[in-house]
């Protein structure tokens, strides 16, 4: 079963109500002394009762909508609609396209198909009124989890899952390498990404180690048909520079310059494949026109040459003697004996020569093909139509065709912004680079990946557009301006600068601590909204996926390390997780 | 789980420790006054809305105030006081086991058997690395010899970024982990490290007290368990000799890089040691990931250590403890691994690793749970003085010039 996609920004969203809860709680004032000696493990270090965290702060305002009874009654008897009590909804497509956290408060959030339909006033006493007639699911996780938090699921950009380490590694691979078709989806152990992290899709690419490699493979992690590929081909990559290779700039430039003659060469590519369609196009064309000419105008049989059969030609007409190379002159052998004669009389030494004097007197005179057969060409007549007056079209001639190129194929997906390339790129001057070549070709689907120095070429890329896909397993560590805590910061720094960014594991556990990696981001001063999208349509966006993947419930923030999975919505299916 | 029963024979050796109970630095003159919104005096006690004065580098008194805006207890006391109403207060974090710096420094290449040496002699408390470690809330630490000598010597008792030195002398380090072999020295097998220490212990046994050398002398001191001793052993071959040397000699002992003791849980609980785990991070593999929940579950006491790393240690303390919790382990848990925990392991538990009056005036002052890496450190204070203060207008981390 393939999961329905939560689209890209742009969502509907509904109204809905906050609800401040006032707590006062008075505490009598205490002295508090020491409670265990030295040396002694306090007793029960190991285990205490849950707390319950407070729920996250809403940072803007749902917006206020009011939807009809009936509007909600009719939502109501659609099976594929699910209704689901939380107090915070994360939309990444809210007022203007912004993210956005909402505090239904009471209210529930809706969503049908992979969509979020936005939030809406208690519909349990409607569904109660309604009856039988109520179809929808109506889940209230307030109950258990009193801060439970609903966001659409979580894509790993960069994952090692599904393919096996000599493939991923595989340093042959090139543009037409394709991920999706060596996936390893019997792997064990997936579920935890579902389970513990709330990923839904993974990409995974099609090598790490080669400097180009084809599209790469989003599989979906369905809980009931397990890993199902998606039928989206992922993003394609090309490196710069990496970080195990330290290159000089000469060689890095080099590498830029690879990529710019990929791009080019691609461009012809386009350029001859096109050519060829259109000149097929037209050779069609002729070739019914010639076609209809003769089937109108039958030909004639032509009649046989006169002198068939001669010396000079076969029993089928074909001319005699045809071979490869110069053709050795025919003497007639009356000439040759006298010749012979004249040299006969000659002492033994000069009679070589003189033959051969003779021989070329002859030839010379005679011409080097006197001696052959005149081979006058049998009057043909060409097969003629039965006139009708018009002149009969010439055969069409089959176009030529361009020689398949799989990297040219690939790059002219991405030239034609159907696909999406991933640039690895470290040094700030490597990215502006890059960036340069960027607008030069119009390319709209990028993304950067690596990007240590990002963060100093925070403007550029903004201007650019460019998605910065951050994995702390390709963050270079030596040599690098790198700044504290470097993923989170970066992250911070490029978010603030209104650069698109998205994250990715770069390993296989790691996926299950995305929110921790985008929790750290938060931390060093990235907006909650923009590390959920990071989390999400950004990292969709930089697998070259549509969106993400169902609907995740947590039992609170996904960016507190104690929050759990409850369960996963997908499409009008709710897989529960947590059981408890 | 009855975890308590399992670790009374460390405990009870670890306080026997030769730390001094009070550090002969000079307590700042400044008297603190730090409220918050709450206060971990210890992973299972808490506090809302709390006062703690620090005073002569002391927690001089605690209590909690009646609602946030109330100012009062102590406001007439302090010299100084820190406000923090939205933030959560925890005691400093305790690396129980810290190899920072030059390694070369911390391992004898010549001799493999030198349990007299002592770190402490190596540790250069202006190494700026220190200073690092601080800022990033670690206000105790453990500097241990590294893993390349069979006995490699006693670990001492330091205060990062503090620049009065050594503040008294830890445990024994041994290592039977494969960083030992040196083909240009004995011993070149773990068997022949094993027998080894067997042959040291064994005439330690014989030898009277008068005729002991300085290394028998020294490592007298791990018997009888006035000094715990911390074994570096990685695979579970290495993990069985330590367990089996410890039942053998009744020393008290410390695994530390057993990332495959969750093979020998049995073992290593009826033997009564602890664990001191490697740090985990988002690349940690599954193996290590599950160990802390298994070691959990089966009532093996167990902290984190930060390891070498200049760049990360600190930071690393909080990652393993917030990877912890989301891969299943109690949030108050993880917080004892981190912090009374190690500073029990170390025999440290009346001074560090949590806020009870008399206790050293180590915390940290975080915006919320120190659990949730969404957190960010606010405020370090080490000894009653303050090591770190965020930048109060800015949002982000960029006043931090530590890297």
């Amino acid at each position: 079963m393939i999961m329905s996609r939560f689209p890209a920004p742009g969502a509907a969203v509904g109204f809905s109500r906050n609800l401040t809860a006032g707590l006062s709680l008075l505490f009598a004032v205490s002295s508090v002394s020491a409670q265990h000696s030295q040396g002694s493990i306090p007793k029960g270090w190991l285990k205490v009762p849950k707390k319950s965290s407070p729920a996250p702060k809403a940072t803007k305002a749902p917006a206020k909508a009011k939807a009809t009874r009936a509007e909600v009654e009719k939502l109501l008897t659609d099976a594929n609609v699910v209704f689901v009590q939380a107090s915070a909804v994360f939309n990444p497509g809210g007022a203007n396209g912004r993210p956005e956290i909402l505090e239904p408060g009471t209210g529930y959030a809706a969503f049908k198909s992979g969509k979020f339909l936005g939030v809406f006033d208690d519909p349990v006493a409607i569904q109660t009124a309604l009856g039988d007639k109520a179809k929808a699911k109506l889940i209230n996780f307030n109950k258990r989890a009193s801060s439970s938090f609903v966001m659409p699921g979580i894509v790993d950009a960069d994952s090692r899952w599904f393919k096996s380490s000599t493939e991923l590694s595989d340093s042959s691979a090139n543009m037409g390498t394709k991920a999706g078709e060596s996936l390893e989806t019997w792997q064990r152990g997936w579920r935890a990404l579902v389970e513990q992290g709330g990923v839904t899709s993974v990409y995974v690419p099609a090598s790490v180690s080669a400097q180009s490699a084809g599209p790469g493979a989003i599989v979906d992690l369905d809980l009931a048909a397990g890993p199902t590929p998606s039928k989206q081909s992922g993003a394609m990559r090309f490196q710069v520079a990496s970080t195990k290779t330290r290159g000089t700039t000469l060689s890095r430039e080099a590498v830029v310059r690879s990529l710019r003659g990929a791009l080019d060469a691609a461009k012809k590519y386009g350029e001859a494949k096109d050519k060829w369609k259109k000149d097929l196009a037209e050779y069609k064309k002729k070739r019914k026109e010639f076609l209809a000419y003769y089937k109108k105008n039958p030909m004639k049989a032509a009649p046989k040459p006169k002198d068939a059969g001669t010396e000079a030609s076969d029993a089928s007409g074909r001319r005699g003697r045809r071979g490869f190379g110069r053709r050795r002159p025919r003497i007639p052998p009356e000439v040759l004996r006298e010749i012979q004669e004249k040299i006969k009389n000659l002492p033994r030494e000069q009679r070589q020569a003189e033959y051969m004097r003779l021989i070329r007197e002859w030839l010379q005179k005679n011409g080097r093909r006197q001696n052959q057969t005149q081979e006058k060409k049998p009057e043909t007549k060409p097969a003629t139509a039965k006139g009708d007056g018009k002149k009969a079209p010439p055969r069409p001639k089959y176009p030529s065709k361009p020689k398949p190129n799989p990297t040219s194929e690939a790059l002219l997906d991405v030239l034609a912004n159907k696909a999406t390339l991933r640039i690895e790129a470290h040094r700030a001057a490597e990215i502006e680079a890059l960036l340069e070549l960027v607008d030069e070709y119009g390319l709209k689907h990028v993304v950067l990946t690596g990007a240590t120095e990002a963060w100093k070429a925070a403007k550029a890329l903004r201007s650019s557009g460019v998605t910065v896909l951050l994995d702390p397993q390709r963050i270079g560590t030596t040599g690098f301006d790198t700044l504290p805590a470097h993923v989170a910061s970066s992250a911070a720094k490029l978010s603030k600068a209104g650069v698109p960014v998205a994250f990715g594991s770069g390993g296989r556990e790691a996926g299950s601590y995305l929110t921790l990696m985008a929790a750290e981001a938060v931390s060093a001063g990235m907006a909650p909204e923009q590390a959920l999208k990071a989390l999400t349509t950004n990292a969709a966006i930089a697998s070259g996926a549509d969106g993400c993947a169902g609907f995740v419930v947590f039992t609170k923030s996904p960016f507190e390390s104690d929050a759990r999975v409850l369960c996963i919505i997908d499409g009008s299916q709710v897989r529960y997780i947590d059981q408890q | 789980m009855n975890s308590t029963t399992s670790v009374l024979p460390l405990a009870v050796l670890a306080c026997l420790t030769t730390i001094p109970a009070a550090s002969a630095q000079s307590a700042p003159s400044t008297k603190l006054l730090i409220r918050a919104a709450k206060v971990h005096l210890d992973p299972q006690q808490s506090l809302d809305h709390p006062s703690l004065l620090l005073s002569g580098g002391k927690v001089a008194e605690v209590a909690s105030r009646p609602d946030a805006k109330a100012k009062a207890p102590f406001a007439g006391q302090a010299d100084k006081v820190l406000d923090f109403p939205d933030a959560v207060v925890t005691a400093g974090f305790v690396d129980a086991h810290m190899t920072l710096g030059d390694q070369s420094e911390l391992s004898e290449p010549v001799e493999s058997f030198t349990p007299e040496l002592r770190a402490s002699e190596a540790y250069d408390p202006f190494r700026k690395a220190w200073k690092q470690v601080a800022r990033k809330g670690v206000t105790s630490a453990i500097y241990s010899p590294d893993d390349r000598n069979l006995a490699g010597g006693f670990a001492c008792f330091v205060k990062p970024g503090n620049r009065k030195g050594s503040l008294g002398e830890a445990y024994l380090k041994l290592s039977l982990s494969h960083e030992m072999l040196n083909r240009q020295r004995r011993p070149t097998s773990l068997m022949g490290g094993v027998e080894y220490l067997r042959d040291r212990f064994d005439a330690l046994q014989k030898t009277e007290v008068r005729a002991r050398g300085r290394s028998l002398r020294a490592l007298s001191k791990t018997i009888g368990g006035s000094h715990a001793v911390v074994i570096s052993c990685r695979e579970p071959n290495e993990i069985i000799a330590a367990l089996d040397l410890v039942d053998s000699y009744g020393i008290t002992a410390i695994l530390v890089h057993a990332d495959e003791a969750a093979e020998l849980l049995p073992r290593i609980r009826r033997t009564g040691v602890s664990i001191l785990l490697d740090p985990l991070s988002f690349s940690s593999s599954k193996k290590a990931l599950d160990l802390p929940g298994k070691l959990a579950k089966a009532g093996v006491p167990f902290a984190f250590a930060g390891e070498s790393d200049n760049k990360l240690t600190g930071s690393r303390l909080r990652h393993s403890m917030a990877i912890a919790v989301r891969h299943g382990i109690e949030a108050s848990s993880a917080l004892a691994c981190v912090t009374t925990v190690p500073a029990a392991l170390a025999g440290l538990g009346d001074r560090v690793g949590s806020l009870f009056k008399g206790r050293d005036a180590d915390l940290c002052v975080w915006s919320g749970e120190p659990w949730n890496l969404s957190s960010r450190l606010l405020l370090v204070v080490r000894d009653g003085e303050v090591v770190y203060h965020a930048p109060s207008n800015d949002n982000t981390q960029d006043g931090d010039k530590t890297r």
